[in-house]
C-alpha cells in the first residue's frame, strides 16, 4: 500500500445504538461522548468494524471542521471501510485542520435499521 | 501512483430519469463546488452503495461502463467522454483518479448515456469530487 505518512496515534470511535431503538432514513445521528477528539487534525479516517452490510452500502458521512464547515459531505461509508472483503481497499488521507466530532454524523439512507441488542453499529478510527 | 490527501469532499447525485441512448444529462449547479480546485473524482455503483442520498437506486457495477462523462474547465472540455468505470476506485485497486487541479464548470459538464443496457430508469449516479477552496 502506498501509503506517505506516518501516523502518531489512532483512535477509534464507537458508534453504540441502544437496543430496541431504530436507525430512521436520513436523520443525522451525531458521535457523542467523545469531546476530547474535537480539535485533533487527522491524517486519515477508516471505518471498520459495521455490524451489517446494509449499515455499509446505505450510509454516508459528514465530517465538519471547528470553523463549522462540512468538509467531507455525504463521503460514502463503504469507500472508508477498510476489511479483507474489499482487497483493494486504501486508507483515504484527510487533512482537516481540527474536526468537530460532536458535530459530525451520519445519515442512514434506503430503509430503517433495527437494533435487537445494544450494538456497536461500526468504528470510526482517526489516525493523527 | 500517489494518493490524495483529502481536504474537502462533496457527493454530487445525478438520476438518470428515463433512459435513451446518447441521452446527455448536465450536472446541477453547486455552490460549494463553485470556483474551487478540484483534484480527484470517484464513482461508485451499487456494489459500494446500494441507495443514494435522495433515496434512489445506485447505477449497478456493468451499468457503469455504459456511461461515460464529460468536464469542462470554463468552455473547454478538458475531460471528454471519460469512461465512469475508471473512476470507480474498486475497478482500480482502491485508488482515487488525480487531476490537475480543475476548475470546473459543472452546469457545462454532463454524463451521456451510452446504452441502456444494464441501465434502469431513474437510478443514480454518484460522483464524488476532491476539492480545496481557492
Amino acid at each position: 500500500m502506498n501509503n506517505p505518512r506516518e501516523f502518531n496515534n489512532v483512535y477509534t470511535v464507537k458508534y453504540i445504538a441502544a437496543a430496541q431503538s431504530t436507525i430512521a432514513v436520513n436523520k443525522k445521528n451525531y458521535f457523542t461522548g467523545y469531546p476530547f477528539l474535537r480539535f485533533i487534525t487527522p491524517k486519515a479516517i477508516s471505518i471498520n468494524n459495521i455490524l451489517n452490510s446494509a449499515i455499509r452500502d446505505s450510509s454516508y458521512i459528514n465530517i465538519s471542521d471547528i470553523k463549522g464547515n462540512i468538509r467531507l459531505f455525504n463521503y460514502s461509508m463503504s469507500d472508508l471501510y477498510l476489511t479483507d472483503d474489499y482487497p483493494t481497499a486504501k486508507l483515504r488521507l484527510v487533512n482537516i485542520e481540527g474536526i468537530d466530532l460532536l458535530n459530525s454524523y451520519w445519515t442512514l439512507t434506503g430503509t430503517p435499521f433495527s437494533v435487537v441488542t445494544e450494538s456497536t453499529l461500526f468504528t470510526l478510527s482517526f489516525y493523527y | 501512483m500517489i494518493q490524495p490527501i483529502i481536504e474537502n469532499s462533496y457527493l454530487v447525485e445525478i438520476n438518470l430519469g428515463t433512459l435513451a441512448a446518447q441521452k446527455q444529462i448536465n450536472f446541477n449547479f453547486i455552490p460549494q463546488l463553485e470556483g474551487s480546485i478540484i483534484y480527484g473524482i470517484q464513482t461508485f455503483s451499487l456494489g459500494d452503495n446500494l441507495v443514494s442520498p435522495n433515496g434512489s437506486a445506485v447505477v449497478g457495477t456493468t451499468g457503469l461502463a455504459s456511461i461515460n462523462v464529460t468536464f469542462s474547465v470554463g468552455d473547454n472540455q478538458d475531460i471528454y467522454l471519460m469512461s465512469c468505470s475508471d473512476l470507480r476506485s474498486a475497478n482500480i485497486s482502491g485508488f482515487v483518479r488525480m487531476f490537475a487541479n480543475k476548475r470546473l464548470n459543472l452546469t457545462k459538464s454532463f454524463i451521456t448515456i451510452n446504452s441502456v443496457t444494464n441501465l434502469n430508469a431513474n437510478e443514480s449516479i454518484l460522483f464524488q469530487f476532491l476539492y480545496r477552496r481557492a
